[in-house]
């Protein structure tokens, strides 16, 4: 009788030892709302979710969240001359690209920061880092959609005379769901903060909905 | 003439003192030859001197730099635009300048990339590369 007790007593801590699905964290505000579903008034939380947008990238095609529709995707901020962070995100971002290369469920979205990178600017710059435009965008557009953008995946740019290049930005990755909600910020020119990017990507592809 | 034992035994604590100060010195240039790579270069050269893909030539086990080794003080100062051809890959992306490093910063940097990330470049000394920095174009 005891022994099957503790055989019991073993199932039941195991059971509840049984590992969580392992879930990102969503960011950014949030908002309690009423809304109607069945005839009757639930509250649902509204997250804070990227706006439509439209850029164009370095295969002259238009970029819209729509292009992003079902996918998960990585986005980042930066131009083709830039002497300070730059170089290093793109290595970061790179790496990225190579792991999920072969992946449809992800893609990247670069964002360039300067008025000077023109579409051929960009397209000469993809062709120098082998990269295709059917997984890495390199989008511009008008600079200040752009930079209203850049405040909705909680970056920072400005332009600024005295900075190398002529223009201030922050080198983070943004980790985006199917939602186009946020689900993790990484410093883009730190390789550990990227494996860190590496692993919340596959946790994010195997998420239930 | 004969010098008393007491002298004679300076010689060696004063060639020991040398000594230290010479490497001293040494690991101190080094040092800030590191330093300022870190500062001014890594980013783009990246830590272990490899470069970006077909965008930014690698300075590490580079023909380049062991061919023309004269040439790098003034790119350093002034940037360089056009291609550029480095172990058999040919490079086309503008380096800025960076006219706030001196004659003395530069000097390090240039050494600290010879004779590092598997280059074994000769060192060059502070007149050859003062003399580099005069004949710029």
């Amino acid at each position: 009788m005891r022994t099957y007790r503790i055989i019991l007593l073993t199932v039941i801590i195991l059971w509840s030892c049984k590992e969580k699905e392992k879930r990102l964290p969503i960011l950014g505000e949030r908002q309690a709302i009423q809304v109607e579903k069945d005839g009757k008034v639930v509250t649902d939380t509204l997250y804070h979710t990227i706006p439509a947008f439209r850029f164009i990238n370095q295969d002259s095609v238009e970029v819209t969240e729509k292009t992003f529709e079902g996918k998960i995707y990585v986005t980042d901020f930066f131009f083709t001359t830039c002497p300070s962070i730059c170089p290093k995100m793109k290595q970061q971002m790179l790496r990225v690209y190579e792991k999920y290369k072969n992946d449809d469920r992800i893609l990247l979205l670069s964002h360039s920061i300067s008025r000077e990178d023109s579409v051929p600017v960009l397209r000469a710059y993809a062709k120098k880092i082998n990269i295709s435009s059917k997984k890495w965008h390199l989008v511009t557009g008008k600079w200040n959609d752009i930079e209203q953008m850049a405040k909705m995946y909680f970056v920072t740019v400005t332009e600024d005379k005295n900075e190398p290049g002529g223009y201030l930005h922050s080198g983070h990755f943004a980790l985006i769901d199917k939602q186009r909600r946020i689900r993790g910020i990484y410093e883009g020119t730190n390789p550990k903060e990227v494996d860190k990017l590496l692993e919340d990507i596959d946790i994010l592809l195997n998420e239930t909905p | 003439m004969r010098l008393p034992k007491s002298v004679l035994a300076v010689f060696p604590v004063l060639f020991f003192i040398g000594l230290l100060l010479g490497n001293l010195f040494f690991f101190k240039t080094q040092e800030q030859g590191q330093k300022l790579y870190a500062q001014h270069c890594a980013s783009c050269h990246m830590e272990k001197g490899e470069g970006l893909a077909n965008l930014i030539p690698p300075l590490a086990e580079a023909d380049w730099l062991a061919q023309n080794p004269e040439k790098v003080a003034c790119i350093i100062r002034y940037g360089q635009t056009g291609e550029v051809r480095v172990n058999g890959k040919t490079y086309n992306h503008p380096m800025p300048a960076n006219l706030q490093l001196s004659d003395t910063e530069i000097h390090n940097i240039t050494n600290f990339i010879l004779s590092n990330f598997g280059n074994k470049v000769s060192k060059r000394t502070f007149e050859q590369i003062t003399k580099d920095l005069r004949t710029c174009h």
